[in-house]
């Protein structure tokens, strides 16, 4: 069993911490019967210290020359471990504009972010932490909560990673729909700033203030204006009621022979024999199975399953194998969808250092906890013929932002970004270590918009190599 | 790997197999309860018990539980268990809580900081029977109420709504779908809206009255039916105004639920000494680990390493993220902390820890777990350590759970332990104040909690089949209730009786 050699707790781990203040000593001693941890004061002097590393001015440079990779073919070699008839359908999709290339280049952006120095502040990654992975879902409480949401990259690495890969794609997004250049600026010092601002906020709080802090759907929308108000809460609400399993069921199944059975859209949806999919069942879930707390288990146990078929989703996974699992309760018209994803490694593992988990999908769950302030019930992970999978719930009350619902709002949209990021980055991090780096002025925030918008234009220059690519016949593409 | 293998029988099976037990369990079988005749020695059972715990705190537990018999009640779970290992049951398995009576239901903070309501105690945890629970919790009900003085009508009346509360909730859920059931919860909200029903629900009645009255009047009623009208009309008006009285009281425990956390239990249990804080010595409540040595045989630098290998092995037992929560607290002290009436003399500590400085404590709180009660009557828990067995069974009754539980054994490795936040917004009724109008509301909000609690582990569909629609069941667990009741009284002056005779040793007021 795979996931058993997750060791609790196991001497080492303490080492890899992301908490940057709790790295030192004998990794058998528990840390919390360490020494008094620093004071306040060193921790922010261990911040001011860390614009040594990087000082803050030089976080905003960005230099092709210095990249030390090429672009192309980490995109390709990515395609090593994924479905080889699927492989042209993500260069089909990250070919279609510069937003799309950029939302599915993150091995590409992860080593240009490990060719500069960093500060060396430690966080839990979220590793993608683009404009449209913040969204609205469903609490284990049935809270309405917004987070980030996708954590396929997640791995401990210095803060600015995120807040870079964040602010870069709000220019980015901006550009994909017509939005001026100035906005798009306005954007992301709106978004860098909240960062900054709640970070110092969090600087101050006690810890399990921190850990508990997070935006509800009704104060999300208080940071539009007034005037979207009304309609953005209309919005959440449709899709609140339609994004469940039974909207799911609805939507996605039809009767067969007395049975539901997940409807075929090819090449987004695909039946798959019945020996995977009681290979997968057999194996894969009933790992998986074990990952889940006792209680959460038995509520497993109330389901069986139904149906499988492989999935197409996203842009910068599309490849890695996803299977979409229909089960049934006990009672009638109770099914309940989840969604099995492949992991690999995380894109920073080959800049810093590999995950402690020997299982890529206990990284991403793991991580996905660490970084959210709720999380899905049903995530765990498990394998499957050597490669590794996780699972949570599919359409458990998701909301995901569109680009043209949130374009017009942009820089109240990415308020709410920059302060979910920054609670993401101090439940692991030190707080105050990073307020210390930052400082009071505007040079961290002037220095990431700089990057953003330089890095804007690299993602554009990267965008056309892979479009140029697929003309000249170097990279296949399929529409699907 | 094994492929597990789960039956999964249809509605229509488990709606038979529901009915099928009423062969084995007749609804009115749980009336006339009678003790056996064999029936062992209630108080040779509490000494039992007493063998294994902290002997300078049995007294104390003895006097604790000598103060009425409502709290004797609700120290004797273990002859409770015994009593009821030979009453009829239906087959129909749960978890269960072990312990459900009254005050073992209260409000706490949720992971996503939610006041919520549900089951809080699971030292007894274990699978057996729904009926256990149900008739340990509707009989005490009925000793509540008659420990309040109400009228045997007003102490029916409470007992049967916990009960048919029970029936009600089990049949809705026996309804909803299996993801809906598991995410039922009562919370703040719910609760204080409920509250204010009954509290407006008791003004209409009043208000009702005096226009009947106006129309006696105008009708030239006779002089001694106007008396008689006037007398009711004061008495509703008495009526109103304690509805009104006990639904700020209600109010008033959830607002100070709020303020239960661990800064305010710092300044109630901490002391500053040289700059850092230290936990007050208040023997024999709470001796603090500097006074603890001599009692366990360790000298002070054995303390210590001993803690911090208790918490390692507790950190073990967390999820992932909450270790790693954990880490961010350092330790900065322990004690020894008498708690509850039945659990007393068990060992129970707390323990200080500091986040980024001395004022950002978190208090845990350490408790023995031994066998549940219910073991020697049902079977042995499946779980070999039993700190994890309370902690698993909290786990699958409660709609969402303390994010710092876990479970360790102590120094000496036969005595096992489970670990939880001391103070998270806790808040419990203050039983021994309600009016009848309160506790049949709370009796109401207890027996829904507890369906919903063994609608998660158990069957909802066959146990709502087997209590059926009518009021059977309610009647005959209050029958039962009533019998019960009358049997603690007669334990609780056997027990009192022991006391003076000498057999059992108690210090009153501690």
């Amino acid at each position: 069993m795979r996931a058993s050699r997750d060791r609790p707790g196991a001497p080492g781990d303490r080492d890899q911490s992301p908490d940057g203040r709790t790295r030192a000593g004998d990794g058998r001693a528990p840390a919390a019967l360490r020494d008094l941890p620093a004071t306040s004061d060193e921790r922010r002097a261990s911040g001011k210290a860390a614009r040594k590393r990087a000082g803050r001015g030089s976080l905003g440079s960005w230099d092709e020359e210095d990249r030390g990779h090429d672009a192309l073919e980490t995109i390709l070699a990515q395609n090593r471990i994924r479905v080889p008839e699927l492989v042209p359908i993500r260069h089909h999709r990250m070919a279609a504009s510069p937003w799309n290339y950029y939302r599915g280049a993150a091995a590409v952006m992860a080593a240009d972010l490990a060719s500069q120095p960093h500060s060396g502040l430690l966080v839990q990654l979220c590793g993608d932490a683009h404009v449209l992975n913040f969204g609205l879902w469903a609490t284990p409480e049935r809270n309405l909560s917004f987070d980030l949401r996708d954590f396929d990259e997640t791995l401990p690495g210095p803060f600015e990673w995120d807040v870079k890969r964040f602010a870069a794609s709000l220019v980015v997004a901006a550009q994909e729909n017509r939005i001026k250049p100035s906005r798009a600026a306005a954007a992301v010092t709106a978004g860098v700033e909240a960062y900054r601002r709640r970070m110092r906020r969090y600087a101050a709080m006690p810890e399990l203030d921190i850990w508990y802090d997070g935006i509800r759907a009704d104060s999300l929308i208080n940071y539009f204006e007034p005037a979207d108000r009304g309609r953005v809460t209309v919005h959440i609400e449709k899709k609140r009621e339609r994004r469940t399993s039974r909207g799911a069921f609805a939507k996605l199944t039809s009767m067969v022979q007395g049975r539901p059975r997940i409807t075929q859209d090819p090449p987004v949806r695909v039946t798959i024999s019945d020996d995977e999919q009681a290979d997968l069942v057999d194996h894969l879930l009933a790992g998986y199975r074990l990952t889940l707390t006792e209680d959460r288990r038995s509520l497993f146990d109330r389901f069986t399953e139904v149906d499988v078929v492989r999935q197409v989703v996203g842009v910068g996974s599309v490849g890695m194998r996803v299977y979409l699992v229909l089960l049934e309760g006990r009672t009638g018209a109770d099914p309940l969808f989840l969604q099995v994803k492949q992991a690999g490694p995380a894109v920073y593992e080959a800049h810093i250092q590999p995950s402690r988990h020997d299982n890529h999908g206990a990284r991403v769950i793991n991580g996905k906890r660490l970084v959210q302030s709720a999380t899905d019930i049903f995530v765990g992970w498990g394998s499957l013929h050597g490669r590794d999978y996780y699972v949570r719930q599919f359409r458990d009350m998701k909301i995901i932002p569109t680009t043209d619902l949130i374009a017009p709002r942009l820089a109240e949209f990415a308020t709410a970004c920059g302060e979910t990021l920054a609670r993401a980055h101090a439940r692991t991090g030190d707080p105050v270590a990073i307020d210390g780096y930052i400082g009071k002025g505007q040079n961290f925030t002037a220095a990431i918009a700089r990057f953003a918008r330089r890095y804007a234009d690299q993602n554009e220059r990267d965008h056309a190599r892979l479009v140029s690519a697929i003309a000249a016949g170097a990279a296949e593409s399929l529409p699907g | 790997m094994a492929v597990r293998k789960i039956a999964h029988p249809s509605v229509d099976d488990r709606k038979a197999k529901g009915l099928e037990a009423r062969d084995r369990a007749e609804l009115s079988s749980h009336t006339k309860w009678k003790a056996a005749a064999d029936r062992p020695d209630p108080v040779a059972l509490l000494e039992e018990q007493d063998a294994t715990r902290e002997p300078d705190l049995v007294p104390v537990r003895h006097g604790r539980m000598m103060v009425s018999p409502f709290t004797f009640y609700r120290g004797a779970a273990r002859i409770m268990a015994a009593d009821l290992a030979g009453t009829p049951v239906a087959g129909l398995e749960t978890q269960l809580c072990g312990d459900a009576h009254l005050s073992n239901f209260g409000a706490f903070a949720s992971p996503e900081r939610v006041l919520l309501f549900d089951v809080n105690d699971f030292d007894e945890t274990l699978p057996g029977p729904f009926e256990y629970d149900v008739k340990r919790m509707a009989a005490s009900f009925e000793i509540a109420a008659r420990n309040n003085g109400f009228s045997k009508a007003d102490a029916q009346a409470a007992t049967l709504a916990s009960v048919r509360a029970y029936r009600e909730a089990m049949a809705s859920f026996a309804q909803m779908g299996t993801m809906d059931i598991w995410y039922a919860h009562l919370d703040e909200d719910e609760l204080r809206a409920g509250i204010r029903t009954v509290v407006t629900g008791a003004a209409k009645q009043e208000k009702g009255a005096k226009k009947q009255e106006k129309a006696d009047k105008q009708a030239k009623v006779p002089k001694k039916a106007e008396k008689r009208a006037a007398k009711q009309e004061k008495a509703d008006r008495e009526k109103e105004k304690a509805a009104k009285t006990a639904g700020k009281r209600a109010e008033k425990i959830l607002a100070k639920a709020h303020t239960r956390d661990s800064l305010q239990a710092l300044s109630k249990l901490g002391e500053q000494v040289d700059g850092k804080y230290r936990i007050v010595s208040q023997p024999p409540i709470v001796v603090p680990a500097r006074d603890l040595a001599a009692t366990y045989g360790l000298s002070p630098d054995q303390v210590v390493p001993a803690i911090h290998d208790q918490f390692r092995a507790y950190r073990a037992t967390l999820q992932d993220d909450r270790r790693h929560l954990l880490e961010r607290f350092e330790f900065v002290d322990m004690a020894r902390k008498v708690v509850g009436v039945g659990s007393v003399g068990t060992r129970a500590f707390i323990v200080l820890l500091q986040g980024r400085d001395a004022r950002d404590p978190l208090f845990l709180q350490v408790k023995e777990a031994t066998a549940s009660v219910l073991e020697p009557y049902l079977r042995r828990s499946r779980y070999k350590q039993h700190g994890e067995r309370v902690v698993q069974g909290q786990r699958m009754m409660q709609a969402a759970s303390d994010i710092y539980l876990g479970w360790t054994k102590g120094l000496d490795v036969r005595r096992h332990f489970y670990w939880r936040q001391l103070r998270d917004m806790k808040g419990s009724a203050v039983v021994e104040d309600m009016i009848p109008l309160g506790l049949t509301y709370y009796a109401r909000i207890c027996g829904w909690t507890l369906a919903r609690a063994h609608a998660r582990s158990g069957d909802p569909v066959a146990i709502a089949e087997y209590l059926g629609e009518t009021d059977a069941f309610d009647r005959s667990i209050t029958d039962f209730s009533q019998r019960y009741a009358d049997q603690n009284e007669r334990d609780y002056t056997e027990f009192v009786n022991a006391v003076k005779s000498g057999r059992l040793r108690a210090v009153e007021g501690v």
